[in-house]
Formats: structure tokens, sequence, C-alpha cells
């Protein structure tokens, strides 16, 4: 199996463990079709040839956004690299987390007031976070107070 | 009633080293306006996943300059950053270059919760989607 395929594999693998979590939550009678889905999971992930991780490409694909994102996110450490692994694949432990979150806040984000509130809220918490205000912050706690 | 405003020393080489005289002149302006209004010239306050230690407000200096000021028991008033704020590095720009779907801006400023007021409760997020919105956003 070539490298493509095998990439192919982890892809089906991730999104066959995506509709079995989705068919899971949907509270239906599902026990058998579940079972069989698991059975596949199974068997695929247990082929020597599947890939540990989905490519860049791939990754942006199944998450909807750009492989500059991607990058960005592995170098940010919000997505993990497979060790050792050129071309770089995004590690598949993780990515699920990723992607319910990601759809989550596209779910969510639909509600205006929760969205402008999310982002004046990530705007505010990164001033406070910022090296600038932490230096302050660290002088005040040092009792280093001056006359404006 | 005025108002004691102090800053810590990083403030002062700040504004000192590398404020223009315009920009330094809308510093002393904010200044003076804290000394004889207090909160009510700090201008918006910063939400926190907790109240934080300290009220802590931002105000529009000029250009891209904005003061940072927490707000003391003692009724004081202490400035402790002096920074640069660049629209398009704003972790909710960076959002929504992500999420083209999500294409808003902020909030109108006189929207947003003046810094003499209680602060909003954040938005109610899932830690999953918490962790992830701040390490790819935030830091």
């Amino acid at each position: 199996v070539g490298k493509r395929e095998s990439q192919q594999v982890a892809y089906a693998v991730v999104e066959l463990q995506d509709a079995r979590d989705e068919l899971a939550a949907s509270g239906q009678d599902v026990g058998e079709a579940l079972r069989r889905i698991e059975d596949a999971v199974e068997r695929l992930d247990g082929l020597t040839s599947v890939a540990p991780g989905l490519s860049v490409a791939e990754t942006a694909r199944y998450l909807g956004v750009s492989e500059p994102t991607v990058r960005e996110w592995l170098k940010r450490g919000v997505l993990g690299a497979v060790p050792g692994a050129k071309p770089v694949l995004v590690e598949r432990d993780g990515l699920r987390r990723v992607h319910r979150a990601v759809e989550e806040l596209r779910e969510r984000g639909q509600d205006a007031d929760w969205l402008h509130a999310l982002l004046d809220y990530l705007d505010d918490i990164a001033v406070r976070r910022s090296p600038a205000v932490q230096q302050g912050l660290a002088e005040m706690a040092a009792g280093h107070l001056e006359p404006a | 009633m005025a108002f004691t405003v102090r800053r810590v020393p990083e403030v002062r080489r700040t504004v000192e080293s590398d404020l223009t005289k315009r920009e330094r002149r809308a510093y002393d302006v904010a200044v003076e306006a804290l000394r004889g209004e207090g909160c009510r010239a700090g201008g918006k306050r910063l939400a926190a996943a907790d109240s934080g230690d300290y009220p802590m407000c931002q105000r529009s200096l000029y250009g891209a300059w904005r003061l940072v000021t927490v707000y003391l028991r003692d009724r004081s008033i202490l400035i402790v950053a002096v920074t640069q704020h660049t629209k398009a590095e704003t972790p909710s720009a960076k959002l929504v270059r992500s999420f083209p779907g999500l294409a808003v801006t902020g909030r109108r400023r006189s929207d947003q919760p003046a810094c003499c007021e209680d602060p909003e409760a954040p938005p109610t997020l899932t830690q999953d989607l918490e962790e992830i919105l701040f390490g790819a956003f935030v830091l």
C-alpha cells in the first residue's frame, strides 16, 4: 500500500470514528450499526499500513480550514505532529477533539451575540496575558510604583 | 475628588522612549482624565475568566497605543502598561480569518462594558472549545 493510500485509510478511520460517535450520541437504537462500525474501525486501525496521521491537506479538508491555519495550529501545539514524519503528518489523537470544537464553534457562532461576546473575550484575555501587562503586574506585585 | 494615579517603571520607559510627541500628549490627557474622573476615564472594562484580583480596563490613546489600568482597593489607579494594539493580530481577527463563515467584527465601542461597570460574564464555552480557542488564537 502506498503512502497516499495509507493516509486515505487513516482519514477513513477518523471519519468512521466520528460517525460512530454521532450515532452513539443520537440516542436511537443503533446498537447493531455501532457494533459493525466499531469492528470496521478496529480492523482498519489494526493494519500496519495505516498511516499514523493525516497530511496537512487532509487535515485542512477534515477541519474545513486552510492549510496555513493547520500549520499554524501545529506550531502552536493545538494539533500534534507525528514524530519524525516527513512530510508532516497530523496525529489522529487529538484531531477529532479539535474537529468537535471547530464544529461547535461553527454551530454556536451563528448566534451573533454569543460570537460577539466570544471575540471580545478572546481579545480581552490576550491583553491581560500580553507580556507588557504581565510585566506591569509583576512590577506592581514587587511594589515598584511611581507617580504618573 | 482627585484620584491618585501611579504607574510602573516600564510605563515610564515606554512613554519616554517609544511615544511620539502627539502620542505623549494623548497619554498626558488620559492621565489627567484619570486623576479627575477615575474609572470613568478608564475606557472599556476587560473581561476575565474570573473576576481577577483587580478590575482592569483599557483606554485608547493615539493610533494603536492603548493604556491599561487597574483599580486598587485604596481607590488609587495604577497604569500597568502602555502598549500597542495591532488590530490584524488580535485573536478575534485571527479567528475570523480562519473561519470566514464567522465574518463579524467585535462590538462597537459604545456596546462594550464601560470601565466602571461590573464585568460581563464571559461567554459559555465547553472546556475543549476554550482550550482550543486559547491555544489557537490567544497564546
